[in-house]
C-alpha cells in the first residue's frame, strides 16, 4: 500500500509505506491512523526538500533499524568520528549551505535519525580547522560579543587552542 | 551569495560531532548564541592530565565571574597522570569541592589516587547519577580508598553501570566492598575490573588476612560476577582469588566484549571463558601460561556460529607470554584488528626469533584496520609491509629495530601520515636523514616520540627537525644527552606543549665520562623556565 505526502507547496508524492517507515514521524503516524490512503500533509517541508528526503530514503530502505546508542565501554574513548560518511551519502549530502540546513530541518522534523546525522556530520567536517571569523563568513553570523566578552571567553577557554 | 544560517536549534545536533577541542573553541568564539551551546561541548568531555590540574583550578575556583558556570556542563571527566612514577603520587588539591558542584556528571576515571573514603561519602552523595567510575586506590592517606568508599558508592550511586577499582595495595579492599557491589547491583553492572597496580616488591606481602579471609572476599568477588551475569567488560588483575573468580566467570558470562587477566593460574577456565565468549572485540593475557598449544584459546574467536562475518576481535594484547610465534600465524586471520600488542615478560627477557619480522609483515597484510602495532622487530620487513598495508596506523613501537634502516623509515613517514606515537627501539642505524623526514611528515600529528636507544648517528639537525615541526609533543625520550645544554635551550623551549623529556647518556659513554653530561639542577630549572610546560626531565642509560 503506497503513502502519499503532500509538502508546504501542495506538491503530492507517492512513496512505497517502507520508504516512508524510514521516519519515524510518519511511522507512527501509519501505525495510528492505519492506512487510510489520504495524503499526509507535512506543512514544514517545502515539495524540492521532501524529495531530496525520499531519494534518501529510497537509498537507505534497506538499511538494518538503528540500534540505541550503548555506552560501549565507558573507560575507553569513543570512536564515534564525523568523517565516516559513505561515499554515497557523501555525494548526496553534495548540496549548497540553504539546501542543506533545510534538509537538517526536515530530518529533525521527520526524525530521521541517520539523515539528520549525515547534515550535522556534514556541518561539522566544515566547521573542522576553521577560525571564529571564518565560521562566521561561511555561515552569515554575526558576532555580537562585546569586545570584554569575547576577550573572557578567549582567556578561560584557551587550554583547548593548542590541545 | 547564501544568506542561511543554522537555525540555532540544530547547533546542538552539529556541536555532537565536533570532536577536536580547537574546533569547538573556535564555535564558542563566534557568537553568543554559538557560544551558549558549544560550551557545553568543549566542557562536556574533559581529559585532563595532573600537571594541567592547577590550571583548571584557578580557571573553576571562581565561578561566579566566568562567562558561563562551567561546572554543570561536565559530564565526563578524565584525569590521567602525567608525571613520570619516579615523581611519586601527584596531589589535585580542590577536586572534591569540583566533584561537588558537577550535576551532570556521569563518568569519573581518575588514573592516581586522588580521593580517599571521605571524598567518597562526599561523590556518592553529590553525584548519585554517575554512571562510570574508576578509581585508584594508593597508600597515601589522601588517596587511600578502602572497603568503606566502596561502600558509600554502592548505597549512594543506584545508577552504577561500570567500576573499574584499581590499588596500589593489594589490602585496599576486603571481602566488604565486593559484598557491597554484588548486594547492590544486581543484573546492572555493564563493565567490572579489578586491577592491582603495585610494583612486585610492594603488595603481594601486604595481603595479610589468612585464608579464612582470602575464602570469604573470593566468595564474595564471585557474588559480584554471578550476580551480573550480563557482563560485556571484565577485567581481572589481582595477587589473589582471581582463578576461582575465573570458574564464577566461565559458568555464567555470555556476553563479554573485554576481557583482561593477569596474575591467574587458571589457564582452564580463561579457555573456557573465551570459548563461552567468541564474539570478545578485546582480550588481553598478562603473564598467562598459554602452552602447550596457545591456537586452542584462540581458535574458538576464529569460526562461530555467533559471528557470521567472521572473527570480530579488534584488540589483542598479550604481555609476558610464551610461543609467541605460535600465535602470531592465528593473527593472520583476525582481518578486523585495530590494536596488537605483544610485550616482553614482566619476568624474562623477550628472545626475538628471526620468524617474527616476518609473521608481523604478514599481519600487517591481512589486517589494513591496524591502529597500533607493538611487537618487537628487528627489520626493515615488517615496517615495509605496514606502511604499505595500514594506512590508519596512529601508534607503533618497533621495540628492538636494530636493522631498521633509512629508507623503511622515510617510507612509513610518507604512508602513515597519522601516527602520533612512534618509539623507535634501538634502531641504531638511522640517520638525521630519515629523522628529519619523518618529522616534516608526522611533526603536525606527532605527540609521544621515542628517538633510538644508543644511536651515535643522530646530530643537533634531528632536534631541530623536532623542535620546528613537532608542536603537538608531549613526551619526548632518549634525545642524547651529549648534545650538551646550549642547543636544548635553543630548540626544546619551542615545543610549548612538551612535558616530559627524558635525555639518554648512551651505552656507548662509559659511566665516569657520562657523569659530565648530566644537567645540574641549576641547568634543569633554566630549561624548564625556558619551556612553557616542561615539568620532568629524566636520564636514562
Amino acid at each position: 500500500m503506497p503513502v502519499v505526502l503532500q509538502a508546504s507547496d501542495n506538491q503530492q508524492f507517492t512513496i512505497e509505506k517502507a520508504v516512508a517507515e524510514r521516519s519515524m514521524l510518519l511511522k507512527n503516524m501509519l501505525e495510528d491512523v492505519g492506512e487510510a490512503g489520504e495524503p499526509i500533509p507535512l506543512p514544514n517541508v517545502a515539495g524540492s526538500i521532501l524529495k531530496k528526503v525520499i531519494e534518501y530514503c529510497e537509498h537507505h530502505k534497506e538499511d538494518p533499524v538503528p540500534s540505541a546508542e550503548e555506552d560501549k565501554d565507558a573507560f575507553e574513548s569513543s570512536r564515534r568520528k564525523a568523517d565516516d560518511i559513505d561515499e554515497w551519502d557523501a555525494q548526496f549530502i553534495k548540496v549548497g549551505n540553504e539546501e542543506l540546513f533545510e534538509i537538517i530541518l526536515a530530518a529533525n522534523y521527520l526524525d530521521i535519525k541517520p539523515l539528520l546525522d549525515l547534515g550535522c556530520k556534514t556541518v561539522a567536517n566544515m566547521i573542522k580547522g576553521k577560525t571564529p571569523e571564518q565560521i562566521r563568513e561561511m555561515f552569515n553570523i554575526e558576532n555580537d560579543f562585546t569586545p570584554e566578552e569575547e576577550d573572557q571567553i578567549r582567556r578561560e577557554n584557551e587550554w583547548a587552542a593548542d590541545a | 551569495m547564501s544568506k542561511s544560517t543554522i537555525p540555532t536549534e540544530l547547533l546542538n545536533a552539529v556541536f555532537h560531532w565536533v570532536k577536536e577541542l580547537r574546533d569547538l573553541y573556535a564555535c564558542c568564539l563566534v557568537s553568543r548564541s554559538w557560544f551558549s551551546s558549544a560550551h557545553t561541548y568543549l566542557w562536556g568531555n574533559l581529559e585532563w592530565y595532573t600537571d594541567e590540574w592547577e590550571d583548571f583550578r584557578n580557571v573553576l575556583s571562581r565561578p561566579r565571574h566566568l562567562a558561563a558556570d562551567y561546572r554543570h556542563s561536565i559530564q565526563k571527566l578524565v584525569i590521567t597522570t602525567s608525571s613520570p612514577p619516579e615523581a611519586g603520587e601527584p596531589r589535585l588539591m580542590g577536586l572534591r569541592k569540583l566533584l561537588h558542584n558537577c550535576p551532570r556528571l556521569t563518568v569519573l576515571n581518575l588514573d592516581c589516587p586522588a580521593l580517599n573514603d571521605d571524598d567518597m561519602w562526599t561523590l556518592s552523595t553529590s553525584c548519585r547519577q554517575l554512571r562510570a567510575l574508576s578509581l585508584v586506590s594508593g597508600s597515601h592517606p589522601s588517596g587511600c580508598v578502602t572497603d568503606e568508599g566502596i561502600q558509600a558508592i554502592a548505597s549512594n550511586c543506584r545508577n552504577l553501570c561500570h567500576l573499574r577499582l584499581r590499588a596500589t595495595c593489594a589490602g585496599a579492599f576486603t571481602e566488604r566492598a565486593f559484598r557491597a557491589i554484588a548486594e547492590r547491583y544486581t543484573d546492572q553492572l555493564q563493565s567490572f575490573a579489578l586491577e592491582w597496580v603495585g610494583t612486585h616488591s610492594t603488595g603481594l606481602s601486604v595481603y595479610g588476612g589468612g585464608p579464612d579471609a582470602e575464602r570469604r572476599f573470593v566468595e564474595a568477588l564471585q557474588a559480584v560476577i554471578l550476580q551480573n551475569a550480563k557482563l560485556h567488560a571484565l577485567s581481572l588483575d589481582w595477587p589473589i582469588g582471581i582463578d576461582k573468580s575465573l570458574d564464577a566467570a566461565a559458568q555464567t558470562l555470555r556476553y563479554l566484549r573485554s576481557l583482561r587477566i593477569g596474575n591467574a593460574h587458571n589457564t582452564l577456565a580463561i579457555k573456557l571463558l573465551i570459548a563461552a565468549n567468541p564474539s570478545l572485540e578485546s582480550l588481553s593475557l598478562y603473564e598467562v601460561n598459554l602452552a602447550p598449544e596457545p591456537s586452542r584459546f584462540f581458535a574458538p574467536l576464529l569460526s562461530n556460529l555467533r559471528n557470521p562475518r567472521g572473527p570480530t576481535i579488534r584488540e589483542l594484547e598479550l604481555e609476558g607470554i610464551g610461543c609467541v610465534a605460535n600465535i602470531l600465524p592465528f593473527l593472520t586471520r583476525f582481518h578486523s584488528l585495530t590494536r596488537v600488542k605483544f610485550a616482553q615478560s614482566r619476568r624474562a627477557a623477550f628472545l626475538h626469533l628471526p620468524a617474527i619480522d616476518d609473521f608481523v609483515a604478514a599481519v600487517a597484510r591481512s589486517c589494513p584496520h591496524l591502529q597500533s602495532i607493538d611487537i618487537p622487530i628487528m627489520t626493515d620487513v615488517p615496517i615495509l609491509q605496514i606502511a604499505h598495508g595500514c594506512p590508519m596506523l596512529e601508534e607503533l613501537d618497533v621495540g628492538y629495530g636494530k636493522e631498521v634502516t633509512d629508507s623503511a623509515i622515510i617510507f612509513l613517514a610518507r604512508k602513515c601520515p597519522k601516527i602520533h606515537k612512534l618509539h623507535l627501539g634501538c634502531a641504531e642505524l638511522l640517520t638525521d636523514t630519515s629523522l628529519t623526514i619523518l618529522m616534516e611528515s608526522l611533526g603536525p600529528s606527532l605527540r609521544r616520540l621515542t628517538l633510538p636507544f644508543g644511536n651515535k648517528l643522530l646530530t643537533i639537525k634531528t632536534l631541530r627537525a623536532i623542535a620546528n615541526h613537532c608542536k603537538r609533543l608531549e613526551g619526548l625520550a632518549n634525545l642524547p644527552a651529549t648534545m650538551g645544554m646550549r642547543p636544548l635551550l635553543e630548540n626544546v623551549p619551542k615545543l610549548t606543549r612538551l612535558l616530559v623529556l627524558g635525555l639518554s647518556i648512551g651505552p656507548h659513554v662509559d659511566s665516569v665520562q657520562g657523569w659530565r653530561h648530566y644537567m645540574s639542577r641549576e641547568e634543569q630549572d633554566t630549561l624548564k623556565a625556558a619551556c612553557k610546560r616542561l615539568k620532568y626531565i629524566s636520564y636514562g642509560g
